[in-house]
């Protein structure tokens, strides 16, 4: 195949239409799809040539059949150029470029003699409408989200960052089935060593086919061992074009309703736009609310197993009689109760996941109910845990980001197994462990911790906490923008009167 | 890693394999043995009541437990230990060499509380544990945990207690335990010295003892006075022969603080300032003006005068220093160093004067 395709990147015109037709039929052997038409007009024999699905037959029909045949013009390709009432005329000489053009929805004209083929876009693209985002849902905020259609996408991104500034290069990625990819970012702000290190990764993969953006996440990602994402992947246009518009770098995939960005820190998967959209001390509440959520989320089935293994010294108590008349009818040992329950909440979110969203709700209710009440009244489990897994899961889910939260669900096994045998030193071990973890990675280069670690003060306002607009008038500094500073803090703190 | 591979699995303690020990008593027994009653929780499923008691007797607190572990198929624990008990007879002997396995064991909680039974131990703690729909230790703890928290008695949890206990200058007090309509309950203060139980105050007294240490607010305080001098305030007719006129205060900030006036001659002054509210009379009056509210604060100072001076005369019969006026002294004296011993000799010794200051704060309106 690769051979041939070589051979074939020689010019092949001018040629014998029905050679021509011969050729095209043999590379679409078996494939009854090709409409290869010809026309005698003027005493010149005239092919036409396209894919009958990807184009738009009406188009087809009035906008160039119509006035190719009815003209009495003896046709030659300069003239079809300037009379064809179309605008996106190009002549193709190769027969590998028409081989690739024509399967996305471009219609071929050639005239026998001429040195090439004419082409003209009228592709007909079947794309599903905009819809509200569902996986990473907002309450207040706009609500699109990015659909497959990389067109689509890109003028999204175009009505949210009005500005020349905006580059948006075109990359193609894939051997065999290439696709589109475009690597975004703004030219005055965004650090010139990211945005080569992104187009060098993009540029240097050398792959069949490219399935889709996460996939392509996961060929570029700074470290491909660990757990934890180090790209956001996104599915919200507000989010691309606030990331954007901070420096960062954003890369939208053709077929792809998620788009990734990039560099990330780990506080960044817990950012919500939301954030901005509330007034800043409700953000911060927000935001503290979800890092708290994540310790519940590792830490708090775990404690269970450690106290009541191990610790029952820490729990009060009152709480000790709850807790132990609550596990006196478990016959089996606190590990493996938790392991039990974490693996049957688990399964209901996987079921839910996949099964269809009536049937879904369902599956929710007999999860929640049925098995939850039963479970305890068979004496498989305790109360006290039954609530404590609830929770932990709960708080799973308030993470932005779904690849973070699933991350997050799974370090919870091995620390519930790491409490089980070893206690609160386990857990300890555990959690050493994670962050040593987290200090090595890096996103696109940068430390994943920062601006915790590397420190940077004047970060921790975009990370951890978030203050007043006038307060915060400068971008990420740990990521070394062009240009640091967003507007005048000055300016922005001045209030005019009206009669001013 | 390897080490965490390496290293064999850690003993475990599921919290319903173990009887984890809430509360116990230690009893002399014969031939200079201990008894030792222990209440502890196992979650049985078959059961009943988590709460079972358990009594072993043997030359130590440990091998008490020991013997005691013998009639029981959990493993007892301790860590959760609220309360230990020591019976009259013990506490008379001396109770500090079953603190030490106390002070020793990290699992011990320093919050915890020592308590001595007018009785033996085991008394308050199963006749006790038969009366209480709770658990005893668990009732018991909560009682003396309220009495602080309401400043009625001084703070005895186990820090303190130990703190005091080491202290050449300070005697511990601890609450003293007994049954009363068939209930156990805490019916007053025992004091110590030498960590020996060496009498017991009233409860009224152990709030004095508080008082004296720290700064107090919002304590109701009932004080029984003369009634004759307010014969013209009284209305109406009296509605008793009582010759006490009981009135009950709240106490919204009380201070106290002690000096050394001569250090030779072991002479202490202590001021008391009281602010009060007047609560409740057991005579309707009528407190018309400043002079009657002046007049009921200095019988009331009379009063309080009156009972501080007798606390530290039986005190001194005692000779334990729950106040502390041993450390005053020895911050004054010329050394800085003080002996339990020299300090036993000196505290009968001591006068203090002592100055209380009522002032009545709110009265309240009477039409």
């Amino acid at each position: 195949m690769r051979k041939n395709q070589a051979k074939s990147s020689n010019n092949i015109f001018p040629i014998k239409v029905d050679k021509l037709k011969k050729q095209m039929e043999s590379r679409f052997e078996n494939n009854p799809d090709l409409v290869f038409t010809i026309y005698e007009h003027q005493k010149k024999k005239i092919a036409v040539f396209y894919i009958g699905y990807l184009v738009e037959p009406e188009m087809v029909h009035n906008y160039l059949l119509k006035p190719l045949l009815t003209s009495d013009k003896t046709w030659a390709n300069p003239d079809i150029l300037n009379d064809i009432p179309l605008s996106t005329g190009k002549t193709k000489e190769k027969l590998q470029d028409i081989l690739q053009n024509i399967l996305i929805g471009e219609v071929f004209i050639y005239v026998e003699g001429e040195p090439a083929a004419v082409s003209f876009i009228l592709s007909k693209k079947e794309k599903r409408n905009l819809t509200q985002a569902e996986t990473e849902s907002l309450v207040q905020g706009p609500k699109v989200a990015f659909t497959e259609s990389i067109a689509i996408n890109m003028n999204i991104v175009r009505w949210n960052i009005h500005s020349t500034d905006l580059v948006l290069e075109k990359i193609m990625i894939g051997e065999r089935a290439p696709r589109e990819v475009r690597l975004i970012y703004l030219k005055s702000i965004a650090n010139e060593t990211d945005v080569n290190t992104m187009r060098q990764r993009l540029k240097d993969l050398e792959i069949d086919q490219l399935e889709d953006s996460s996939v392509l996440m996961q060929y570029i990602e700074d470290s491909s061992q660990t757990i934890f994402p180090q790209f956001y992947s996104s599915e919200l246009p507000d989010r691309f074009a606030y990331t954007v518009t901070r420096g960062r770098i954003g890369v939208l995939v053709e077929n792809s309703p998620t788009a990734i960005l990039a560099p990330s820190t780990f506080f960044s998967f817990f950012e919500s736009t939301e954030d901005l959209y509330m007034r800043w001390n409700a953000g911060t509440f927000l935001r503290y609310l979800r890092f708290i959520a994540i310790i519940i989320s590792v830490l708090l089935t775990p404690l269970y197993v450690a106290a009541t293994t191990f610790h029952y010294e820490i729990i009060p108590t009152q709480e000790l009689i709850t807790i132990g008349e609550s596990r006196a009818i478990v016959p089996f040992p606190p590990i493996f109760e938790a392991l039990l329950l974490e693996f049957i909440i688990e399964l209901l979110r996987e079921a839910g996941a996949r099964l269809p969203t009536k049937i879904g709700q369902t599956i929710g209710i007999v999860g929640g109910i049925v098995i939850g009440t039963a479970a305890v009244q068979a004496g498989i489990t305790s109360n006290f845990l039954i609530i404590l897994v609830a929770l932990s899961a709960l708080a799973s889910f308030t993470t932005p980001n779904y690849m973070m939260g699933t991350a997050i669900r799974i370090i919870r096994f091995p620390m519930i197994i790491l409490a089980g045998t070893l206690g609160m030193i386990g857990m300890m071990f555990g959690v050493c462990f994670l962050i040593i973890h987290l200090l090595k990675l890096s996103s696109l280069g940068r430390p994943y911790l920062s601006p915790v670690y590397p420190f940077r003060w004047e970060d921790l306002n975009k990370t951890l906490y978030r203050l007043p607009n006038s307060r915060q008038n400068k971008r990420f500094a740990s990521y070394r923008p062009k240009d640091l500073i967003r507007y005048s803090k000055r300016k922005a703190s001045k209030r005019k009167d009206i009669d001013e | 890693m390897a080490l965490l591979v390496l290293t064999a699995c850690v003993p475990t303690k599921i919290i319903e394999k173990v009887a984890i020990i809430n509360s116990y008593g230690i009893d002399a027994a014969e031939e200079g043995q201990i008894e030792k009653t222990i209440i502890a929780f196992r979650f049985d499923d078959e059961a009943q009541n988590i709460a079972t008691t358990l009594s072993g007797t043997a030359n130590t607190v440990r091998g008490a437990e020991e013997d005691a572990a013998n009639k029981t198929s959990f493993t007892l624990k301790p860590g959760q230990i609220r309360l230990v008990v020591y019976g009259k007879e013990i506490a008379e002997n001396g109770i500090s060499p079953y603190i030490n396995v106390l002070v020793r064991d990290a699992r011990v909680s320093s919050m915890m509380y020592t308590a001595i039974s007018t009785g033996t131990a085991k008394e308050v703690l199963t006749a006790g544990q038969e009366n209480t729909p709770a658990n005893i230790g668990q009732y018991l703890q909560d009682l003396i945990e309220k009495e602080i928290k309401q400043n009625t008695i001084p703070d005895v949890s186990f820090f303190h207690f130990t703190h005091a206990l080491e202290d050449t200058g300070q005697d511990p007090i601890l609450p003293l335990l007994g049954i009363r309509d068939n209930k156990a309950a805490l019916i007053g203060m025992a004091v110590m010295d030498n960590g020996k139980y060496a009498g017991e105050i009233s409860l009224k007294d152990a709030f004095l003892v508080n008082l004296f240490q720290k700064n107090i607010r919002d304590k109701p305080l009932e004080v029984s006075i003369s009634k004759e001098p307010f014969s013209d305030y009284i209305e109406g007719q009296l509605q008793t022969d009582d010759e006490q006129l009981h009135i009950s205060t709240l106490i919204t900030d009380g201070r106290t603080r002690t000096k050394m006036t001569d250090v030779g001659g072991l002479e202490f002054q202590t001021e008391v300032n009281l602010k009060v509210n007047l609560y409740e009379t057991s005579e309707p009056m009528r407190i018309r003006d400043e002079k009657a509210a002046r007049l009921l604060e200095k019988e009331m100072e009379k009063k309080i005068t009156k009972q501080y001076e007798q606390l530290l005369a039986s005190l001194k019969e005692t000779g334990s220093d729950p106040f502390g006026l041993g450390n005053i002294y020895r911050i004054k004296k010329e050394s800085g160093k003080l002996t339990e011993q020299e300090w036993d000799e000196k505290f009968p010794e001591v006068t203090v004067d002592f100055k209380v200051n009522v002032q009545l704060v709110n009265y309240g309106s009477v039409r």
